[in-house]
């Protein structure tokens, strides 16, 4: 397409304007702020695109502002190598003309054929937009929109599909490819997560095959069970019968009874053989009586010897015996006297001592009551002197207290006196030589001052009297307080006995010397007796107690101490040397005595002894000639003889008896007995253990044989059987869904990028010039640009800043149209200030590009920016020049 | 003196079908007391003496009371003889479905004097007067390695006696595996003397030889049976005559298995053309279809409508499909002549026939339902 002229009147601020002249290639229309450059654009959209009756309402914005003519747009234009001339105006008198060679379309026709051959769809009523306008809705750009998103309409979309599809074939699937696609996708979703994890139907599938598995499992288990137990039973029944065919129990029984006879017979010897030995030892019995028989006289007989050498050895004995206590009771004797002078001694010392002990503690308590009673006296004086002094203070009736109350009622009176004389009238006398003033008949001193504090009588010497009154409330009040303060003090002080305060003040320091000198003799007191006088004269009442209870003999001198105590020494030395002979004398007594005794019992000792023996040989003679006369000697060796040989006898009996029955081999008939016996016992046991299993495991079958194992583990292997085919027909549908839509959808990836491919081929040149090192990534069905591909990121085109944004936007605009216009689609590109956001360098790239592509199609740039295309080197047309004045 | 009798085995009773779905499976179930039911009532219809049923009577020992007692129940419209032996399933351990038997029929009141279970080796039943000896081979295991119809060659019956055995096993010469278990010689008959050797294990009906025979299964419970759902009606005239036997069909349920190619729209006219060929009688049918080759979507979609018509009409369907759906450029066209769908469904047909893993599994089904929501979704 390529636009030759534009005609402009009445259209809004385009009063009459005309560009004539535009080449093919680029031109840039330069206009200053509303100068009406982007009007321009407007009026060219509304020749093509709008229909020239519209409403009024929709076309009141193409009048002028204020006044209603009619705007009225001519353009001349070519495509595909045909030229034309369009008229189109407004209301309020719309009408629309086109011709070319020769053709005329007028109103509608001419509408349809622009509709034609440009290929747009307009909107059903009133104005159009940019999706009503064909291509240009696309190539043509309005001011501030350069950085905007591509926007395609309909009849855009449909005009660069056919341009690429020329090119390349079909590749998309189209309307009817998006529906099977959609229909396979709802198929597999019934299968499947987005995310191509299974959904219920199928696990549920494989859960029902999962555990009819087991069951089947757990049937096969059961039947295996049961089928052990029936060839349990049948080894069971089959041992049995062997044991009933064998005869394996008869067997056992008559090896046990064979067994049970040899033992009896083994039993029967060995009885024999204990009555044997009984009878040996009877015999031994009997021999040993006799033997003890002869033997016992024998003993007798020695006895009694032994006896009688005994009681001669025990004679002889007692005879020494007797001169040895003789002895010692005369020693003895001798002894005892000694130990009687002896206590004697002591007792007399002892005696001396206790007198001597007395007479030390009576010189000792009366040299201490001694001290005590000078220690007294010396302190009753001092406390008679703390009395007296004592006595005197207290006769003195001024306290401290006093003293200081004292002391401050005279200190007041003095003040208030002080006070009085301030304020009272002071009176001068400059009498005549020698005349008298007398007050209350007293003769005053006239060199001094006068002072008067109440009403006075004055006898002035020579004058008569007169009488002064000293003035004022003041002076009787003061007057008042000190004659009150006055008898208040000669009040206390007649209360204390004293006519002055000075006398007062006397007596209170006697006083206080009074009480120093009691507290001096108290202290002198304490360090006499600082046990308190009480406990010291107690203590001397003590003392003379004790001396009380320690009289001494009439006319016994008083010792001193030092005496006394050597008396009492030397008295205790004696008592106790006397004390230690008596000590020893005792202790020979004692060891005398107990030699006197041990030697009358030895005396006593053999004395029984001597007795015994004698009773007892006589006894003995007695036995023994007894013995001897029942038996003699001969008869007794005789019987022995005879014992002996039937003990021999016997004894050969049972040797032989031994004899047989060690060559029976006792143990071995004994283990062979047991053997066979606990054969045939576990036999028994084991025939009935089996018997009894068998029964068992024959109930037991019977009743798991009811259930019909066999049958219940078929049906259910058939479910489980079936619910396998289910889960197979179920995984076979549903992988078979899966693999289709994982088909198609890689299929329409790859189609989608097949399509997209000449696109990107146009634009990379561009993209390689401006921004290098970047490729677009654009979106094969709505074909907007997603993101720009720069250094292995990938940035989302509303990411990237504005002048990269419109510039972008203007080198795909390069690219779609370059397709368009190889498929004679009506292509022209108009752009309105398209770079105002970019910097000077990425300016000229853009010009440089826009210039190269220019060299193949129509592109018309207005702008405001004059100075930035000067240098462009390419057609200027200055809008101010085409105004029709 | 003749002597007829029903030959029967395998009614695996109690046996639970665990791959068919839940609703055939319950009639299946039903089915198999039922088929007792038949087999008495032929023993009616012919006078038969007995019936001698040769083990596997339960599909385990591990049944259900409640089966042993429909089983006992199902005997009593036949009043004559019935004579079982066990089989592998139901061996007779001391405990087994029969020891529970016994014990049911102790419990009742009335005495069950015609049904005699031989459970002990090497006892022979003697049966009208003593004319009729039965010989049995009694499994008390699962499994013998020894052959337990040896001891009929040295048991002596009187002269004029007619001599049955009843064996449950397989005859090793007429197996590529030679070393079955529960062996029964091919010529036992002879060595045996016997008139008649009644033998069960094999679900299918087969002849071994004149007087030895399996009877199978009165009713079908596999796929792979051959010949399935008959009894036999035995008549022996006197001993050491020949028997006559007669095949008599039981059966309810036909247990079916196809395998069918398709690769083109025709094939898949074929297919249903085959499948209304083999199956008279689709309600009671059980059909194992399996199902190779490669078709595009469009005819994929169309061969899913004809197998769902199919699984109706049915008693059961059990298809295997080893189909590759590999789209076709019209396939492609259809769902997209361009664009990215069209991209995903050329990638997917690519996975798709890339190799047999599972992800070329999971492509195809991908496909199939990218094209199902495109036919869903119209033009």
């Amino acid at each position: 397409m390529h636009i030759r002229r534009i005609a402009v009147k009445n259209f809004r601020k385009l009063n009459d304007v005309e560009i004539g002249h535009l080449e093919k290639g680029l031109t840039v229309i330069v206009g200053e702020n509303e100068e009406g450059k982007s009007t321009m654009l407007k009026a060219l959209q509304a020749a093509f695109f709008e229909r020239f009756n519209l409403s009024k309402k929709a076309s009141t914005e193409m009048l002028p502002f204020g006044s209603i003519v009619r705007p009225e747009i001519e353009v001349d234009f070519e495509v595909n190598n045909a030229t034309y001339h369009l008229n189109k105006c407004f209301r309020p008198s719309p009408s629309a003309l086109l011709e070319s060679n020769n053709q005329k379309w007028q109103n509608d026709a001419a509408e349809e054929k622009l509709r034609e051959i440009l290929g747009f769809t307009p909107p059903k009523q009133g104005a159009t937009s940019s999706k009503h306008r064909g291509l240009s809705g696309l190539l043509w750009v309005e001011q501030g929109r350069a950085y905007s998103p591509l926007e395609f309409n309909p009849d855009t979309l449909s005009s660069i599909h056919e341009a690429i599809e020329g090119e390349i074939g079909q590749v998309t699937g189209g309307e009817r490819g998006r529906k099977l696609l959609e229909a396979v996708e709802l198929r597999f979703k019934e299968n499947f997560t987005p995310k191509g994890r299974e959904k219920q139907p199928l696990k549920e599938a494989r859960a029902e095959v999962e555990a009819l598995r087991a069951d089947v499992h757990e049937l096969e288990n059961k039947l295996s069970q049961y089928e052990g137990k029936v060839d349990r039973l049948e080894s069971l029944s089959e041992k049995l019968n062997r044991y009933e065919k064998e005869n394996v129990l008869a067997r056992a029984e008559t090896e046990a009874e064979k067994a049970a006879n040899a033992e009896k017979k083994l039993a029967e010897t060995e009885n024999k053989c204990e009555t044997a030995s009984a009878e040996l030892e009877v015999a031994k019995k009997s021999l040993e009586i006799t033997q003890g028989e002869r033997s016992g006289r024998d003993v007798k007989i020695k006895q009694l010897e032994k006896l009688e050498s005994e009681i001669l050895e025990i004679e002889k004995l007692l005879e020494r015996s007797e001169e040895e206590r003789n002895e010692a009771t005369q020693s003895h004797r001798l002894s005892e006297e000694r130990l009687k002078n002896a206590r004697k001694d002591s007792e007399r010392t002892r005696r001396e001592w206790i007198v001597a002990q007395r007479k030390l503690k009576r010189a000792e308590t009366l040299s201490a009551r001694d001290n005590l009673t000078e220690r007294l006296d010396k302190a009753q004086s001092v406390q008679e002197k703390i009395d007296d002094f004592g006595k005197l203070a207290a006769a003195i009736p001024i306290d401290k207290r006093t003293m200081a109350s004292l002391k401050k009622m005279d200190g007041d009176l003095a003040k208030k006196r002080a006070a009085l004389e301030a304020i009272a009238t002071t009176i001068e006398f400059l009498p005549r030589e020698g005349r008298l003033v007398t007050v209350d008949n007293e003769v005053v001193d006239v060199a001094d001052l006068y002072r008067i504090k109440e009403r006075t009588s004055l006898d002035l010497e020579g004058f008569g009297e007169l009488v002064v009154t000293p003035g004022g409330e003041d002076i009787r009040h003061s007057r008042a307080a000190v004659e009150n303060l006055q008898s208040d003090l000669k009040s206390s002080l007649d209360t204390l006995g004293y006519s002055s305060i000075g006398e007062a003040e006397e007596d209170f320091r006697k006083k206080n010397e009074l009480l120093i000198e009691i507290e001096i003799s108290q202290s002198h007191l304490d360090g006499i007796v600082p046990e308190g006088l009480e406990e010291l004269e107690s203590n001397i009442k003590a003392r003379r107690g004790e001396l009380a209870s320690l009289t001494v003999g009439e006319g016994e001198p008083s010792l001193s101490v030092e005496t006394a105590r050597e008396l009492e020494e030397r008295a205790r030395s004696a008592e106790e040397e006397s004390e230690k002979t008596r000590i020893q004398e005792e202790r020979t007594v004692e060891a005398e005595n107990k030699k006197l005794s041990a030697i009358n019992e030895e005396w006593i000792e053999s004395r029984t002894a001597l007795q015994i023996k004698r009773r007892e040989r006589e006894s003995l003679e007695k036995d023994i000639k007894a013995g001897r006369a029942s038996n003699s000697d001969e008869q007794l060796k005789e019987e022995l003889r005879k014992a002996e040989r039937q003990r021999d006898e016997r004894e050969r009996a049972l040797n032989e008896l031994e004899e047989q029955l060690d060559a029976m081999s006792p143990e071995f008939i004994r283990s062979e007995r047991e053997r066979t016996q606990e054969v045939l016992s576990n036999l028994k046991q084991q025939i009935s253990k089996e018997q009894q299993q068998a029964h068992d495991i024959k109930i037991e079958l019977r009743m798991i044989g009811q259930t019909g194992l066999g049958e219940t583990l078929e049906e259910k292997r058939s479910e489980f059987t079936q619910a396998e085919q289910r889960l197979e027909r179920k995984e076979k549908d549903a992988s078979a869904w899966r693999l289709l839509k994982e088909t198609l959808e890689e299929a329409e990836r790859g189609a989608k990028e097949t399509f997209i491919a000449p696109v990107k081929e146009r634009l990379q040149p561009y993209m390689r010039y401006v921004l290098p090192h970047t490729s677009l990534n654009l979106n094969a069905d709505s074909l907007a640009i997603d993101s720009l591909q720069r250094d292995g990121q990938e940035e989302p085109f509303q990411a990237l800043s504005m002048g990269t944004r419109e510039q972008i936007a203007v080198l795909a605009r390069l690219a779609l149209a370059e397709i368009l216009l190889e498929d004679n689609k009506p292509v022209a590109i108009i752009l309105d200030d398209p770079l105002v956001n970019s910097d000077d360098r990425r300016f000229k790239l853009m010009t440089a590009a826009l210039r190269n592509a220019a060299k193949k199609m129509q592109i018309l740039i207005l702008t405001c920016h004059e100075q930035r295309y000067l240098t462009l080197g390419t057609t200027m047309v200055q809008l101010q020049d085409c105004y029709k004045d | 003196m003749s002597f007829t009798f029903i030959h029967t085995a395998d009614w695996q009773l109690g046996k639970q079908f665990a791959n068919i779905a839940d609703d055939p499976r319950v009639v299946l179930r039903e089915q198999r007391i039922k088929a007792v039911e038949s087999v008495a009532q032929l023993a009616l219809e012919r006078r038969a003496d007995a019936i001698l049923v040769c083990g596997d009577v339960f599909d385990s020992n591990a049944v259900t009371d409640r089966t042993i007692r429909q089983a006992l129940n199902a005997t009593e419209l036949f009043k004559g003889d019935w004579v079982f032996i066990p089989g592998n399933h139901d061996p007779a351990l001391v405990e087994s479905a029969w020891s529970r038997a016994q014990n049911i029929l102790d419990g009742r009141n009335l005495k069950a004097d015609n049904l005699h279970f031989l459970l002990k080796p090497e006892e022979p039943l003697f049966l009208k007067n003593g004319t009729l000896a039965i010989l049995p081979a009694v499994l008390e295991r699962r499994h013998e390695v020894d052959d337990l119809t040896a001891w009929f060659d040295a048991y002596e019956t009187p002269p004029g006696v007619i001599r049955v055995g009843m064996a449950h096993g397989s005859v090793p010469e007429l197996l590529p595996n030679s070393e079955a278990p529960n062996p029964v010689a091919l010529s036992r008959d002879e060595t045996a003397k016997l008139d008649y050797l009644a033998l069960g294990d094999w679900h299918g009906t087969h002849r071994i030889s004149e007087r030895t025979w399996y009877s199978g299964t009165p009713e079908p419970d596999r796929f792979t049976s051959k010949d399935p759902g008959n009894a036999l009606v035995v008549s022996i005239s006197r001993a050491g005559a020949i028997p006559t036997v007669e095949k008599v069909r039981l059966g309810r349920y036909e247990w079916r298995e196809e395998e069918i190619e398709v690769y083109s729209g025709e094939d898949l006219e074929n297919l249903e053309l085959q499948i209304t060929a083999v199956v008279p009688n689709p309600q009671d049918t059980l059909l194992k279809l399996k199902l190779s080759g490669v078709l595009d979507l469009a005819l994929h979609d169309r061969l899913r409508n004809v197998l769902d018509d199919w699984e109706a009409r049915l008693r059961y369907l059990n298809l295997e499909n080893g189909l590759t759906p590999k789209p076709s450029q019209d396939d492609l066209d259809r769902i997209d002549l361009s664009g990215f769908v069209r991209t995903a469904a050329e990638r997917l047909g690519a996975q798709a026939t890339e190799s047999d893993s599972s992800e070329a599994k999971s492509a195809q089904e991908a496909l199939l339902r990218l094209y199902r929501l495109h036919v869903q979704m119209g033009n």
